[in-house]
């Protein structure tokens, strides 16, 4: 009886220990451990639903990638969860309480300025760390109460590129400016003129301004202006692909014959097409595009295009891939997906070769720093200038 | 450029833009003016010319720009006298509200289906005359541009031919003047209606085409143009087509001259407060006539 006793117990408290180093063996290849939830802003509803719709390929990318090799926090996978902010603010901030009800660790945000400093308050509330994707405004990543960061430049450096000069085709001293009647370009325009035209009676001087809206088609009138001005080149400050495309178009018509300089990030896939050659010569700077020739750039074009059919990404997309990989590695590189400091602190420290470039982050504007290359728009593709100048 | 010539420069660009305001004015103004319906959908059959000139022209690259303008406004005219057939006539004489409201759910389908068919991305019609520009001492006007003033001028006075010298213009010009003393003549107030909604559309279809060569289409350029067409038939007089198309111009040559003066965030603000004046003292327009209260 005694034995029988023993033996039971024995043959009990083996396979316990067999089902404990089972368990373990399991926990570690993580087929058992539950995925690492992050919340992604996409507008695909709203002014910027086109926008929208070709960043949603490129967030799957990464997230298809990071799990390819092998996921974070030791094997676990990314999930998104994917919430439409339609370019509204207040959708933006209750998106990120969903996000956190719904036990994402982190957001991947959003390009707009508006959508994404709405977001940061609640971000801040509810401890999510935040990388927005192409929101420029200096409010949309601070360091000040709470961190959110952003994976592109400032709104600051886009009128700090004076490197950008030097590859005007010919020394300008005059220079007229077209403005967009909405914050970003106004901003982007203001920076222009603040960091280098007409402060000194060395720098060009502006002879004129004109304030354009986001959805004019005509703008005869306008370079007719120019045209009787005698300027010796435009800056464009405008966000719509259709209006800078039709600008550019009319110029021709008009037969303005000035150089034309388009501000950071405006020189898009969309305009190119619709601008056809009417965009040659045109001159700017650029974080991404698709013809840039780096290796890193390159592979994340073939993959989207294999991803999407043949599409080619934009610059938001690629941010947008960026922001989801930084956001991602910086929870491994903290080894935790919900320690708040320990995340912000690794995002903040985390370099790795992305296909915008080096990212690193400036831990005063809490974004990347540098990487704004000159460009020139020649049939229907840009082309790199040299290096970068901002 | 000489100041006296920089002003013409302006006239002549208000003149282009104020060509295509007459077009959406003149339909609108047959619909509204003539048929009594405040429609919202117009703008949506503008569009969808737009539309079907640009897929024309991008499959049947043998087809001459020119011929697609009457294309697509026969194809659009055909539907627009099918929708109209099928979602205003029958409820054309309940209260105003109720054909303005199948317009406007008319309005958001069609959008819809644009979407959904066309996507949202910006399209420039292919033609062969923008290229081509036309300079003259310090003025300068593209092909394009002049083919959309000659062919709103052609569509004026075709429209005029129609309304005066043929039977069915008299006969719509009876039913507009009373339907009940028109019906008791054997006019068919519902072919009227069908026909006329018919050529309204394909007034705007030819607009839509002719914008979409200068400019670019879209699925909501329908929705913007819409307003101004408005803006056009309220100055013109309602149911006046010359004043359809005197309003378009006005506006056009006034938002032209407003961005010379004052600069193009203006110019819309000064054209509307032109046309606010212009109804303080001539409160039917400028060629209405004065109906009693």
């Amino acid at each position: 009886m005694k034995k029988a006793a023993l033996l039971i117990i024995g043959i009990l408290f083996a396979g316990g220990l067999l089902l404990v180093a089972y368990a373990q063996e399991k926990g570690a290849s993580g087929l058992s451990k539950s995925p690492v939830k992050i919340g992604q802003m996409i507008s695909t509803t709203g002014a910027y639903a086109l926008t929208g719709q070709r960043t949603l390929p490129a967030v799957n990318l990464a997230v298809e990638e990071i799990n390819a090799g092998g996921g974070i926090l030791g094997g676990r996978k990314v999930e998104l969860m994917i919430l439409d902010d339609g370019g509204i603010p207040e959708r933006g901030a209750s998106n990120i309480r969903k996000f956190a009800e719904e036990g994402c660790k982190g957001v991947s945000g959003t390009a707009w300025s508006s959508v994404a400093i709405a977001a940061n308050e609640v971000c801040y509330e509810k401890k999510l760390p935040i990388i927005h994707s192409s929101s420029m405004a200096p409010k949309a990543a601070w360091n000040q109460k709470s961190w959110s960061f952003n994976i592109t430049i400032e709104l600051a450096e886009t009128g700090n590129s004076k490197g950008l000069l030097k590859y005007a085709p010919r020394p300008f001293k005059t220079i007229f400016l077209i403005i967009e009647n909405q914050d970003w370009a106004r901003g982007a325009a203001g920076w222009y003129k603040s960091n280098w035209l007409g402060r000194t009676a060395a720098e060009p001087k502006i002879v004129g301004e004109e304030i354009v809206e986001t959805n004019q088609t005509d703008f005869m009138s306008v370079l007719t202006k120019i045209k009787a001005s005698k300027a010796d080149a435009i800056l464009i400050s405008d966000t719509a692909a259709p209006a800078e495309a039709n600008l550019v178009k009319q110029a021709k018509e008009v037969g303005l014959s000035q150089m034309i300089f388009f501000v950071q990030g405006t020189l898009n896939v969309d305009f190119l097409k619709l601008a056809g050659s009417a965009a040659n010569g045109i001159i700017a700077s650029e974080t991404f595009w698709p013809e840039m020739p780096f290796p890193a750039a390159q592979a994340f074009v073939k993959k989207y295009a294999n991803k999407t059919g043949g599409n080619v990404p934009d610059k938001i997309t690629c941010l947008s891939y960026c922001a989801v990989k930084h956001l991602a590695l910086s929870m491994d590189k903290a080894k935790s997906d919900s320690n708040y400091d320990a995340i912000n602190k690794a995002i903040l420290e985390l370099e790795w070769d992305s296909p915008k470039g080096h990212i690193k982050m400036d831990p005063v504007h809490c974004r990347p720093a540098g990487g704004l290359y000159p460009v020139k728009a020649q049939d229907g593709k840009l082309v790199l200038l040299g290096e970068a100048v901002g | 450029m000489p100041e006296w010539a920089l002003w013409i420069q302006y006239v002549l660009n208000g003149v282009v833009s104020g060509s295509t305001y007459a077009l959406l004015g003149l339909g609108l103004t047959l619909v509204f003016g003539i048929l009594w319906i405040i429609s919202f959908v117009h703008g949506e059959f503008f569009m969808l010319g737009g539309f079907l000139a640009f897929y024309l022209l991008s499959k049947f690259a043998d087809v001459p720009f020119l011929l697609s303008i009457p294309i697509a406004m026969v194809g659009v005219g055909l539907l627009g006298a099918l929708l109209g057939k099928l979602t205003i006539n029958p409820i054309r004489d309940r209260h105003w509200e109720f054909p303005m409201l199948s317009t406007f759910g008319l309005s958001f389908i069609l959008l819809s289906a644009a979407l959904m068919l066309f996507g949202g991305d910006y399209r420039t019609i292919p033609t062969p005359y923008n290229e081509t520009v036309f300079r003259f001492s310090h003025f300068f006007l593209s092909a394009q541009k002049s083919i959309v003033i000659l062919v709103t001028i052609l569509l004026f006075l075709a429209l005029r031919w129609i309304l005066i010298k043929t039977s069915f213009g008299r006969n719509l010009r009876a039913t507009a003047q009373d339907r009940v003393g028109a019906a008791a003549v054997g006019i068919s107030s519902s072919f009227i209606y069908t026909w006329t909604f018919g050529l309204a559309c394909a007034i705007a279809a030819a607009g839509g085409v002719l914008v979409g060569a200068v400019f670019n289409i879209d699925p909501y350029m329908g929705q913007t143009g819409l307003l101004k067409g408005w803006v056009v038939i309220i100055l013109g007089g309602m149911g006046n087509v010359t004043g359809a198309v005197i309003g378009g111009m006005t506006i056009g040559i006034v938002e032209a001259l407003g961005t010379g003066l004052l600069g193009s965030g203006w110019s819309e603000a000064i054209a509307l407060g032109v046309m606010i004046t212009i109804l303080l003292l001539k409160p039917q327009g400028l060629l209405g006539v004065k109906r009693g209260m």
